[in-house]
């Protein structure tokens, strides 16, 4: 090895790569979990309030429900399949749905998303 | 049958003579280039073990705020999903006694303003409230402040009413 300059052995670039590897070991996110639970459980409140609302629903006041719920959050509610959005769409989202039957017997289907800030 | 010639006498074998070392001179030598490499070594271990402390401190951050987090939503569930007459920040919602059931999300006002100081093992509840769909609150329980706090709300009725229960929740 003549030629001047800076060598590496081969051990060197290896105990390296695995303290740069140890350094840069991620935390495990937890919270986010549970973020992402609670807003499950507050779609999962406000659908069964608007079940038991039941044939006297509609989308506007619906829409006002989600945004008292959810302030600062866009999302979409679909009713029987008429789909309403509220504020701006985004990637990640999440969604629930419930099944219902009204007084006069008849099926509704709502599905709420909420998508993430 | 084999025999052995010389069975276990290695050891009564004699020591060749020491063969005359080049270097004359004893001790340790300790060199420029292993001086370097060995501050080097320990420069490394102290930032790995410096990094290693880093991260046990925002782990058991981490773990703590989790804790709470979960200890709060599930406290706020149980609020709005089950009935105590005792402690009644563990439920509080209405019960239908023609059905025999619970009705989630229905709170009974009444039983709510009876709550009384609820703590387990390293957390307490702090304060409950309801704010309706106008934006008036209602206070139903205040405890003492805490300096770690997480407040989370869940959409229900109240006597009829639709709103946000907010539930704070602190660490002991």
């Amino acid at each position: 090895m003549g030629k001047k300059g800076f060598y590496l052995s081969a051990e060197a670039i290896l105990s390296m790569a695995l303290l740069v590897s140890l350094l840069a070991f991620p935390l495990p996110q937890q919270s986010s979990y549970l973020n992402d639970l609670h807003v499950f459980k507050k779609e999962n409140d406000l659908l069964l309030l608007w079940q038991q609302q039941g044939s006297t629903l509609s989308t506007e006041q619906m829409q006002g429900d989600f945004r008292f719920a959810f302030p600062g959050l866009s999302g979409k509610i679909v009713l029987d399949g008429i789909e309403k959005p509220v504020g701006a769409g985004q990637n990640e989202s999440i969604a629930s749905e419930i099944v219902f039957f009204d007084g006069l017997m008849q099926r509704h289907e709502i599905k709420l998303v909420v998508f993430k800030s | 049958m084999n025999t052995i010639d010389k069975p276990f006498l290695f050891f009564l074998k004699k020591e060749k003579p020491c063969e005359k070392k080049k270097n004359s001179e004893k001790g340790f030598i300790f060199s420029i280039d292993l001086t370097v490499s060995f501050i080097a070594m320990l420069l490394m271990v102290l930032l790995i073990l410096m990094h290693a402390g880093v991260l046990k401190d925002q782990q058991v951050e981490s773990i703590n705020k989790f804790d709470l987090q979960r200890n709060a939503i599930f406290l706020a569930d149980s609020l709005v999903k089950n009935n105590d007459a005792v402690q009644p920040l563990l439920g509080s919602a209405l019960f239908d006694a023609e059905k025999h059931r619970v009705l989630s999300n229905n709170l009974d006002g009444f039983l709510l303003s009876r709550a009384a100081q609820f703590e387990k093992d390293n957390f307490f509840v702090s304060r409950v409230s309801f704010k309706n769909e106008f934006g008036i609150e209602q206070v139903f329980f205040k405890g003492t402040a805490g300096s770690n706090c997480l407040a989370l709300d869940r959409v229900v009725l109240l006597n009829g009413a639709k709103g946000l229960l907010a539930v704070t929740v602190c660490e002991k």
